[in-house]
């Protein structure tokens, strides 16, 4: 991650705290696979997975996202149950994660090879999605840098509102 | 599974002749007394098979540590040679020759069924692709050494786990286990994750100081004036630029030289530009005319001021001088006069006084004479005339003319002496006045020509030279004064420019330090610190994955080890109530589980109360366990073992008739699966199983060893 944007982050940390923070990142997860072409997007911000995104040439994923500061992160028994039930719907399963880190980036893996407990970051590095993460980190990038004027602003509303703007489906009931 | 055709030996420890042992049939007996040679029967076997493996300290048998080969008659004079011809699973015959070389080094020639001879590194893979086995799996299974089966029962839980794996013929599985470890994965990777994380928190070190730094740099800014728009290369050049212009115009007014410098394109260049421009700003503010006169007139301030006060001082002086000098001119005068009549007096006084001293020494003299005995008083020493009461009227005379006298002349001369000093002193005095008179005089002198010199004009008595030079310093003050203002004005531009030059400095400095910044960001960017993280990925993967693999190894493992466990656990049951009858134990159960710190297999022997067997046991019992648990590993159907035969040395030593009988029986239940080579000393033993084992046997006789000869062998 560039420092420019590693520094929005951060910045988007400080004001609005780890919570809020995780839900703006999962936005931007959101706004970035529309932007790198996946057309069918859901973003969930209360109940379920996170995030679904399919593409034209039928890849589907959907995605749990956690973001921390720490070295590890907490990958629930709930999280598990949640993308199963998304990959019998023929769903990939990815952990998207991402530590707010000077030298991080996201990291996407596959989910389903993953035991739910406290996992370390670089233990989820044999299951990295190397060839997603290529496709949407610098667009998740991009999609920070477009809108911070604006999360800093207006927060979550601001990004839903993008999203909808997008043709992405927000489901914040 | 390799069984044993036949054994020709050369020179090997006890044998010096050639000798030829034929394995033709399942039961194989050595017998004969201690030091015939039976044993080295067995060991030619093993070294043939495993060569210098099974010799010295990494044997992990005692007795191997000084191990010789070669028979000692004969030394390295003759060959070496121990020739062994074995059968594979589908009975092919191959040949196997070990040479004896030295110490650490022989020879292996393998010799294959249709003739082939293979040498060196291919005779070795060949071998041990035959084999399939290590030295130390040959020993706890197919080689009964006692030292090594005990060790089963006896050693560390690794060791023994480790030793019932390889009779299982678990070693595979444990080898690659064990390698697995040794390859120290997790901890090189961690290793790894530690290099790059430090490497990282550097670049971290000095990307915070950076952004410290820029943070600072960015508050000043403010504080200068700067707006947010300036801060770029731009910015910074237009300052420069204007800077420049500045000080073209600043030196041409004030009639400098400056220095021919063109404002660089490139913002890089800018610290030198700000250095030359600094220099010029600082030799301006000492070269300007103005400063320069103001300066002069500061020194000539200054002369004035000291000159005013020296004179202000010497004036003093010499006013307080020239007063006692005055005073006391005209006092010495008259004391001079003084002088010269108390000199007179004195003269007449001493005169006087000596006059009257010669006349009155002369009567002391009489005096004297007449107070002598036996002279006449009356008679006049001087004149001789008799005169009545002549001492007593001398004594009074003398008194009253000549002491009062001469006290009064005395006391008038004390006075006039007394006089004249006090004279002398002043005259002193009045000399020591008059030399600072003269000083003060000269001094004063000297003042008015310094002054003179300063104003540049000629001071003559006349002259005020306290209103002169209150004058010449009002007159410096004033032209200061007015060159103040002109100086003010020119350095208040001056500093107006040092000002621009600081704003274009801190724009450098932010740049130089963005710049900076993005270098450590292009650390993280390049296709290096890209290719480090694949690598951690790559890492990542191959513990992942060799963890696994390491997992279904340790699965496996333990799954044939439960198989084989059921299978031998019968036998091994068996076996031992049937060789040790010990009263306690009615049952063996023999089983295993996967240790769940190692990964690996953790057997245990328990009694029928499930109580753990080896601590109960004697030494007897020890022993007749460690065989049960060996033959009864032989007794597994199957290509368990790599080897289809056993050999047991002395297995009967300190045991009873009942134990030989029953081990007897046993032997006969291995023989069906195994060849066995039984070499013992114990005559009993020998009988019990030439009339029990009821498989064929060939029986060799061990006796008459003699050095020079080696045993006398013979088969029956």
């Amino acid at each position: 991650m560039k420092t420019e944007i590693y520094e929005m982050l951060k910045e988007l940390h400080d004001k609005y705290g780890a919570q809020e923070f995780g839900k703006l990142c999962q936005k931007f997860l959101a706004i970035g696979f529309r932007k790198a072409g996946y057309n069918h997007i859901v973003e969930r911000g209360v109940q379920g997975v996170d995030v679904d995104a399919a593409g034209e040439k039928g890849e589907k994923y959907s995605i749990e996202v956690k973001t921390t500061t720490a070295k590890s992160v907490k990958f629930e028994e709930k999280d598990v149950e949640g993308l199963q039930k998304r990959k019998e719907d023929g769903y990939q399963p990815v952990l998207a994660v991402l530590r707010l880190d000077r030298f991080s980036n996201w990291i996407f893996a596959k989910a389903d090879k993953i035991k739910s407990g406290s996992l370390l970051i670089d233990s989820l590095r044999p299951y990295r999605m190397r060839q997603l993460e290529g496709c949407v980190c610098q667009v998740i990038d991009k999609a920070v840098k477009e809108h911070f004027d604006g999360v800093m602003q207006g927060a979550q509303r601001h990004l839903d509102n993008i999203l909808r703007q997008k043709g992405v489906e927000v489901d914040s009931s | 599974m390799v069984t044993l055709r036949r054994l020709k030996i050369k020179g090997f420890r006890a044998f010096i002749e050639d000798k030829e042992f034929i394995f033709d049939n399942p039961m194989i007996l050595l017998f004969g007394d201690n030091g015939t040679g039976k044993s080295s029967i067995l060991n030619a076997i093993e070294w043939c098979l495993f060569g210098n493996e099974c010799i010295g300290a990494k044997s992990c048998i005692r007795e191997r540590i000084d191990w010789e080969i070669p028979n000692r008659i004969l030394g390295s004079s003759t060959d070496i040679i121990v020739e062994l011809e074995i059968e594979d699973e589908s009975t092919q015959g191959y040949k196997i020759l070990r040479q004896w070389i030295s110490k650490t080094k022989d020879k292996l020639k393998v010799i294959l069924p249709d003739g082939q001879s293979l040498d060196a590194q291919n005779s070795k893979a060949k071998l041990a692709q035959l084999l399939k086995s290590s030295f130390r799996d040959f020993l706890t299974t197919v080689y009964q050494h006692q030292e090594v089966i005990r060790a089963i029962l006896t050693e560390e839980p690794k060791q023994r786990n480790d030793a019932i794996d390889r009779l299982l013929g678990l070693s595979d599985y444990r080898n690659i286990l064990t390698g697995i470890e040794a390859a120290k994965l997790k901890e090189k990777q961690k290793g790894m994750g530690t290099a790059f994380d430090s490497f990282k928190e550097k670049i971290e070190g000095a990307l915070g100081a950076r952004e410290s730094d820029l943070k600072d740099k960015r508050g000043k800014t403010v504080k200068k004036g700067l707006k947010e728009d300036q801060l770029c290369e731009k910015g910074a050049l237009e300052i420069a630029s204007r800077v420049k212009d500045q000080l073209d115009k600043f030196a041409s007014e004030a009639g400098l030289s400056v220095a021919v410098l063109q404002v660089p394109e490139q913002w890089t260049h800018l610290y030198e530009f700000q250095e030359i421009e600094g220099g010029e700003i600082k030799r301006f503010r000492s070269e300007m005319p103005d400063v320069k006169k103001q300066q002069d007139l500061f020194g000539r301030r200054a002369k004035i001021t000291a000159l005013k006060e020296k004179y202000e001082q010497k004036e003093k002086d010499w006013n307080s001088v020239k007063n006692e000098f005055d005073v006391k001119e005209k006092e010495t005068e008259k004391l001079l006069a003084e002088q010269k009549e108390v000199g007179k007096k004195i003269k007449e006084k001493e005169k006087q006084l000596s006059e009257a001293n010669a006349k009155g020494a002369a009567i002391k003299r009489a005096l004297d004479y007449l107070r002598l005995e036996g002279i006449d008083k009356n008679i006049c020493p001087v004149c001789g005339s008799k005169q009545s009461d002549l001492l007593s009227n001398l004594e009074k005379e003398y008194v009253e003319r000549y002491e009062k006298v001469l006290g009064k002349i005395e006391d008038e001369l004390n006075g006039l002496k007394d006089r004249q000093n006090e004279i002398k002193i002043w005259v002193e005095e009045y000399d020591v006045i008059k030399r600072s008179f003269e000083g003060a005089y000269e001094a004063m002198r000297k003042v008015k020509k310094e002054i003179g010199d300063a104003l540049d004009r000629e001071i003559t008595a006349k002259d005020d030279l306290d209103t002169i030079l209150s004058n010449a310093l009002k007159k410096v003050n004033k032209e200061l004064e007015e060159l103040q203002q002109a100086v003010e004005t020119k350095q208040e531009t001056l500093d107006g420019i040092v000002s621009s030059l600081e704003k274009m400095q801190l724009i450098v400095d932010i740049l130089s330090l963005e710049e900076k910044k993005k270098i450590v960001e292009q650390i993280q960017q390049s296709s290096e610190y890209q290719q480090m993280e694949e690598l951690k990925d790559r890492m990542a993967i191959l513990v992942d994955d060799v963890e696994k693999i390491k997992q279904a190894i340790s699965e496996s493992s333990h799954e044939a080890a439960q198989e084989k466990v059921a299978a031998a656990g019968a036998a091994i049951d068996n076996y031992f109530r049937r060789i040790a009858n010990h009263p306690a134990v009615t049952k063996i159960e023999f089983s295993v589980r996967v240790d769940s710190r190692t990964a690996r297999n953790f057997y245990e022997f328990k009694d029928q109360s499930g109580e753990s067997l080896t601590p109960t046991l004697n030494q007897g019992g020890l022993n007749a366990l460690a065989l049960s648990i060996f033959l009864g590993m032989t007794s597994l159907k199957g290509a368990t073992q790599p080897f289809g035969f056993v050999m047991l040395d002395d297995p009967s030593q300190s045991s009873g008739s009942a134990y030989k009988e029953k081990l007897v029986e046993v032997l006969d239940e291995v023989l069906d699966e195994r060849m066995v080579i039984l070499s013992s000393m114990d005559k009993e033993l020998q009988d019990l199983a030439l009339s029990k084992i009821t498989k064929a046997k060939t029986k060799y006789i061990f006796s008459d060893w003699i050095p020079e000869r080696g045993p006398e062998v013979k088969k029956e």
